[in-house]
């Protein structure tokens, strides 16, 4: 019997959602960051949705946040100029990294050693944590402002996309470009698979996938409308997409058809991300939330459940209830 | 007409009184064992002595709060404001200092409070006689 979506809110952002991520999966679960122009971005459980703190101490809009894989760390971007390492089980402010403009970008190596970041000065920065009074390596070669930076090919390469339209791989140890791919619109989002080295990447109204050695093109789609943000899921069954008109979209991968479309938020959505397990996806709009969705609409996991409909009628079920998808939280 | 998946709850918000992290929860117990985090790489050792300092570092700190109450002080904030008071006092967690006679562009407020992260240092003169 199909079921209706019935999308969690995250609230308590008072401003604008820009960036969200999630850590790897720990033996505590897995964790969700987000970044808001309110200048707090807020940690929580990965599954629910629940708040476990908001990191407070940048005096700005933070544009970019992450986690490392182990969710003990975290890390933001932000436009009071700094990046920003966090202790992301007590909270505390660890390590304020100057730039010379607004910051967009942060991204841990895997063993979480490095911190590359990436914004408006078009350098890229490479800060070595256990170091953090020597000064970063610099990448220069952008000429306009950096929106994303990521580690890939096990943290030996960079890939950028930049303002002037173009995602270009650089090499890490050279410091060079290795190959720069041009596009027609600016690149609103960049996500990097490392299990099958896939990079999606959303422009104007296309989602693409690319192999991120070669940068070659896989597939791509055209949507409905204007895409902000798009990701894979880890099994590569499915993508999500969230555009200018506060929709999210669900194609399956294979055949690139569109299966399911969501309406729930009140803004564009700016990002959306699959969870470690691929069991939900996040969208965060400017609308100021936060909102989780189910990839099999239906199924028990996190705050869902799976309830039978005799169970709806039943003196058992006090304890669940029954909503409409745009329930406000 | 389908049926809308259930829910067990609402994910619960901020709880608007602090900023969170809860050193009871089972994660937090488990990976910050010690209340205060290291600054570097933990062994016994390295800990003890680290401690060593911390409570070195704090005491001389609480006792400069100390020798710092009905003195003149001068403190530089962010928006390149500078300020004299005559310090009072200190909150615990040193996140508020209570000041009397703060001179500001608007004349002198009898009594003040001063919001410590938005303060950048401060001096004051300690007596050559202690």
């Amino acid at each position: 019997m199909a079921m209706r979506q019935t999308p969690l809110t995250c609230s308590g952002h008072t401003r604008p959602v820009v960036d969200l991520a999630f850590s790897g999966i720990t033996p505590y679960g897995y964790f969700l960051i987000s970044a808001c122009k309110d200048g707090k971005p807020m940690l929580r459980q990965g599954d629910t949705g629940d708040w476990i703190g908001t990191f407070l101490g940048h005096k700005g809009a933070v544009w970019g946040a992450t986690l490392n894989k182990e969710a003990t760390k975290a890390a933001t971007a932000a436009a009071d100029f700094t990046a920003k390492v966090w202790d992301a089980v007590t909270g505390d402010e660890i390590l304020s990294l100057a730039h010379k403009h607004i910051v967009k970008s942060v991204n841990f190596t895997q063993d979480s050693n490095y911190l590359l970041t990436g914004g408006h000065d078009k350098v890229l920065r490479i800060f070595d944590l256990s170091k953090p009074e020597a000064e970063p390596q610099e990448i220069s070669g952008h000429t306009s402002a950096i929106k994303k930076a990521l580690w890939c090919n096990n943290d030996k390469q960079i890939l950028t996309a930049a303002d002037d339209k173009t995602v270009r791989l650089w090499d890490r140890s050279s410091m060079e470009v290795v190959k720069t791919l041009p596009f027609d619109a600016s690149v609103s989002s960049m996500e990097y698979i490392p299990d099958g080295e896939v990079l999606v990447i959303s422009y104007g109204k296309t989602v693409a996938f690319y192999n991120a050695l070669s940068l070659e093109l896989i597939k791509m789609i055209d949507a409905p409308a204007s895409v902000h943000s798009a990701s894979l899921h880890p099994e590569k069954d499915f993508f999500v997409v969230g555009g200018d008109d506060f929709k999210l979209y669900k194609y399956d991968y294979n055949t690139k058809e569109e299966l399911e479309s969501y309406k729930g938020h009140f803004g564009p959505v700016h990002c959306v991300r699959f969870s470690p397990d691929g069991e939900l996806y996040a969208s965060g709009s400017e609308d100021g939330t936060l909102r989780l969705w189910q990839t099999a609409v239906g199924k028990t996991y996190g705050l869902w459940k799976c309830v039978l409909p005799e169970e709806l009628v039943s003196e058992n079920s006090d304890a669940l209830y029954s909503t409409a998808p745009e329930i406000k939280a | 007409m389908k049926t809308p998946v259930c829910v067990l709850r609402l994910p619960r918000g901020p709880d608007g009184t602090s900023r969170g992290f809860d050193p009871s929860s089972a994660r937090y117990q488990a990976l910050c064992p010690s209340t205060i985090s290291a600054s570097g790489p933990v062994d016994c050792v390295d800990l003890r002595s680290e401690q060593r300092a911390r409570s070195f570092l704090r005491e001389r700190y609480l006792r400069s709060l100390i020798a710092m109450v009905k003195r003149d002080v001068k403190f530089t904030m962010y928006e390149k404001v500078k300020v004299d008071a005559v310090f009072a006092g200190s909150d615990i967690d040193i996140l508020n200092f209570q000041v009397e006679d703060l001179e500001t562009p608007l004349g002198v407020q009898k009594e003040a409070l001063i919001r410590c992260p938005d303060v950048i240092c401060y001096s004051f003169e300690i007596d050559s006689n202690l």
